[in-house]
């Protein structure tokens, strides 16, 4: 509507207005201010005026241009891979019926929730020198030496295997959304208009998850260039852009390189999210029709059944492996040197790392409502209320999901450590920046259940005399309550797995467990990083499932899965 | 014969592992050029039934047979029994031509000579504005034409339809059953229509199959299966009915003189079984006047005033029969409470056996 009657609307309601300044004073200064602090400080030279130096090293510099090259390289790798993986997945979860479905569709998401990093971990414990198939399998068994003939799980093909296994299931989730709503009448049509399944399959099915498979192509493409705990693990001598952006600020101090790296992440992810806002806007292909998408039809063969059960095993037999190799490194005493199996590594773990735990789930506690109240707020204003101003808030908010882990740690750095606010060394700039940087997932939570919620409830509350406030606090919110919970445990285990933006702002007085884990990992302490590991896992799904439960109990029937 | 199923079952497995039977052993046959609909309340078994004829579901039991030809175990590529949906199911991605020739691509036919059998029968069907269009630019009752045009041009053996009007607005689905049957007819296609819609049924069927519970209750033509119910089921699923319970008085060459609360009355034998005493008399609404002469005293309890007809609840002897008059305004429309005299119109009525 027009911009007048926005502000006319503000001004019968004072308090939506005073709302909306703070929710964007929020915004400017945790948000828009950090990434702006990046884009100044890859233009401003060490006398404080404008220098276009540093970005012109991105393109003259080898050590600049090779990690920008190899990142192109191992997304595209990964972004593949991975969407392929998922794909199969979610056609065996859609369309083949396989027995325990459940099952499959939890463990293919459980990297989800795992720390980004513990595949790798489980790569070394696997694939290093000292790796279960490298040395205990082929070496001593077969006499065959991989890293004599060139291998090495450090380096491009390694981080490809971790990124694809870590990435598929944003793949999956995806495309089985897109699978599920392609309404089968669709294949049958095409069969029985004589195409065969696998000309059905190529001339039907795959043309309409194409889009699902473009935007799956492009979130993994982003999510593998924003990767960091990946790549500083396995990287070996093959460099990313996020670790290299990392390596240049707390290796060289140079801030202004660092930074003009992270502006090189920041824009295909700009572009991504740019391009993924106006998508959603158009009319997509998919067609939804009201009847249930009858499974295990007849649209795949015996035979197709079969290849499609067979690889989805093999994968989620994968993500099992590489999860529970964690669990078995943990109780190994010295990886490497001493097999027998101990509870030692817990204790010694413990015991350095103690505080850190603790930090780790206090800072992760404190952050949720911190994203909760402002996810609410922010989501109730885009929703219900009219204001100048509210697209702009509405892309803003869900900026900091989009914006790399890696960009926003050096923003925060840079914003935040030198006046008018000095946060750094504190748990406030943690807390901030964990919080604001889940909020965009309760922000999704409460909005689409705010569309789902009809208008007309809260009118008729209103129109029986209910103020305003009271209309929110007992009409409102009692409905969002089961969406907005089941996101805040998200919000929460992601801020308990959250590495690439805190390692940046994390201090001798507030460190982190993800943090403490990569330390133990890159002084080659195996064992204890694998049950510091279990730990944080442990520790995550306690709280995922006990929310689980406890929400189930608490809405009976209206609690959906994340 | 162009299709038989013989003793068709299927049993689904719900999500707690239980069984459930939604085809029961179905046999029928389908002769060259007819068109059979599947009619019953929803659950009866009638989607599935066709759905196995397709082949998108392989039968628990039984046989099909294609133009005497096993086509059991076929996928539904090799059947050449092309499906209308009730959601249209047009390929979204392609436009409206290239949905019309997916089938003629599909066998092979080369394409120019798949557009030109397009056009062709698009013409016929009044389509070829449409058929540069996508098909989320068409009506429900335009896409609903493009995707009998998509099967008609493949000259199916046997062309399937399941509830394809039920999306329709009711005007539409008056004009396209017409239109249905005028190229069915007019390409003497054999089809088997899935229905719930009783007039549609009555309007479109050479034959009907009426199902309950996965069985089937009756075969016959629309008039037979209307006048002639073999069961209290059938008989109150086509229209409205009411049931008296009977005794037979006297059986003679072909006929029956049944005695009840109205009155004596003499029909023609619908065979009921040998030595039957009692039977139950089928008396549909439109079958009872209210004109006059008739012997019966009843008293009018409500009355609906239609238009076209006006509905009635009548006492009579301790039973309460539904009438409708047509054409209510030349008689005048009864009070309720007015006393009525009531006749029945023997050549109207049926009877079933006491257990039918
Ligand atoms: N894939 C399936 N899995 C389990 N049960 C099914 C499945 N398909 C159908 N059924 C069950 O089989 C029975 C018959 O279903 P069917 O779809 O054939 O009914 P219908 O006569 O077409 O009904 P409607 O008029 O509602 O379309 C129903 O009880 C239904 O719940
Ligand atoms: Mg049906």
């Amino acid at each position: 509507m027009s911009l007048r009657s926005d502000i006319h609307a503000l001004r019968r309601e004072p308090w939506v207005a005073l709302t909306v300044a703070v929710v964007f004073a929020v915004l400017a200064l945790f948000v828009a201010y950090p990434l702006l602090r990046v884009c100044v400080a890859c233009v401003t030279g060490a006398d404080g005026g404008f220098t276009s130096e540093h970005l012109s090293r991105l393109f003259t510099r080898w050590h600049f241009v090779r990690p920008i090259l190899n990142s192109l390289l191992l997304g595209s790798i990964v972004a593949v891979c991975g969407t392929a993986v998922g794909f199969l997945l979610a056609f065996a979860v859609t369309r083949t019926n396989p027995p325990l479905r459940g099952t499959l569709r939890r463990l293919a998401t459980l990297p989800i929730i795992a720390p980004p990093f513990v595949i790798a971990l489980s790569a070394i414990l696997l694939f290093g020198r000292n790796g279960i198939v490298v040395r205990d399998l082929l070496l001593e068994r077969g006499g065959v030496d991989l890293y004599a003939h060139g291998f090495d799980i450090y380096g491009l093909g390694g981080l490809a295997l971790v990124e694809t296994l870590s990435y598929f299931p944003t793949a999956f989730l995806l495309l089985a959304g897109v699978l599920a709503a392609i309404d089968p009448s669709l294949e049958e049509a095409a069969m029985s208009l004589g195409a065969s399944r696998l000309r059905t399959f190529v001339k039907v099915t795959l043309p309409l998850a194409a889009p699902g498979l473009f935007a799956s192509l492009l979130l993994i493409f982003i999510e593998s260039l924003a990767d960091f705990g990946n790549p500083l693990i396995l990287g070996g001598r093959f460099n990313v852009l996020s670790v290299q952006a990392y390596l240049q600020i707390t290796g060289n101090d140079d801030q202004a390189g660092g930074s003009a790296l992270a502006l090189v992440l920041l824009v295909p992810s700009l572009l991504v999210y740019a391009l993924q806002a106006a998508l959603l806007e158009r009319r997509s292909f998919v067609t939804v029709t009201g009847k249930p998408a009858r499974l295990g039809g007849v649209s795949v063969s015996g035979t197709g059944r079969a290849v499609v059960g067979v690889s989805s095993a093999l994968i989620v037999g994968a993500v099992v492996l590489f999860y529970g190799l964690v669990l078995y490194g943990s109780l190994v005493t010295l990886w490497g040197v001493d097999g027998t199996l101990t509870l030692s590594n817990f204790k010694s773990a413990f015991a350095i790392s103690r505080r850190d735990v603790w930090d780790s789930v206090l800072l992760a506690a404190l952050s949720t409502p911190v994203s909760a109240i402002f996810a609410l707020v922010a989501a109730y204003l885009i929703e219900r209320k009219r204001f100048p101003g509210r697209r702009a808030m509405e892309l803003l908010s869900m900026l900091t999901f989009a914006v790399p882990g890696t960009v926003v740690g050096i923003g925060y750095v840079l914003a935040f450590s030198r006046p008018p606010l000095v946060l750094t060394g504190t748990a406030a700039i943690i807390v901030a920046l964990l919080g604001f940087r889940n909020a965009p997932v309760g922000m999704k939570a409460a909005s689409s259940a705010l569309k789902q919620i009809d208008k007309s409830l809260e009118e008729a509350a209103a129109n029986l005399g209910a103020p305003p406030w009271r209309t929110f606090a007992r009409v409102t919110l009692p409905l969002l309550a089961p969406a907005l919970f089941s996101s805040l445990t998200y919000s929460f285990v992601r801020a308990m797995t959250a590495v690439s933006a805190v390692i940046f702002v994390v201090s001798g007085s507030w460190n982190l467990l993800t943090v403490a884990i990569l330390g133990f990992v890159e002084s080659s302490e195996l064992s204890r990083a694998a049950a510091l590991s279990v730990i944080l896992v442990a520790i995550v799904l306690a709280v995922f499932e006990g929310m689980r439960l406890a929400l189930r109990r608490a809405f009976p029937g209206r609690f959906s899965e994340v | 014969m162009s299709v038989r199923l013989s003793n068709l079952v299927k049993e689904f497995t719900d999500p707690r592992g239980k069984k459930v039977r939604a085809v029961a052993g179905v046999s029928l046959e389908v002769s060259e050029g007819e068109l059979v609909t599947l009619l019953g309340p929803s659950g009866c078994g009638k989607t599935t039934t066709l759905r196995m004829v397709a082949g998108f579901e392989e039968p628990t039991a039984g046989e099909i047979s294609i133009h005497g030809r096993d086509v059991t175990r076929e996928p539904p590529h090799r059947r050449n029994t092309p499906m209308v949906f009730q959601s249209y199911a047009l390929f979204p991605h392609l436009s409206v031509r290239e949905n019309a020739a997916f089938g003629l691509l599909q066998k092979g036919v080369e394409k120019s000579a798949a557009r030109g059998r397009v056009d062709a029968m698009a013409e016929a069907m009044g389509l070829l504005d449409l058929l540069d269009r996508s098909p989320h630019q068409l009506s429900g009752g335009q896409q609903q034409r493009v995707a009998l045009l998509r099967a008609l041009v493949t000259e199916p053996k046997v062309l399937l339809f399941d509830e394809p009007l039920s999306n329709l607005d009711a005007q539409m689905r008056v004009a396209m059953r017409e239109e249905i049957r005028r190229v069915l007819r007019k390409h003497a296609i054999t089809a088997i229509y899935v229905t719930h819609d009783q007039d549609e049924a009555m309007v479109l069927s050479d034959r009907i199959v009426v199902m309950e519970k996965g069985r089937v209750a009756q075969v016959g033509a629309p008039r037979e299966v209307y006048a002639r119910p073999a069961s209290r089921f059938v008989a109150s699923f086509l229209g409205e009915a009411s049931f008296v319970p009977c005794e037979v008085r006297h059986r003679g060459a072909g006929s029956l003189v049944l005695d009840g609360p109205l009155g004596a009355m003499a029909i023609a034998d619908p065979g009921l079984p040998r030595g039957a005493l009692r039977a139950t008399l089928v008396v549909r609404p439109e079958s009872v006047s209210l004109a006059g002469g008739g012997s019966l005293p009843g008293r009018v309890r409500s009355t609906s005033y239609l238009g076209h007809e006006a509905r009635y609840e009548v006492a009579v002897n301790g039973l309460v029969l539904p009438v409708r008059v047509a054409n209510p305004l030349v008689g005048g429309i009864l009070a309720e409470g007015a006393e009525v005299s009531v006749s029945i119109e023997p050549r109207a009525v049926h009877a079933l056996a006491e257990d039918q």
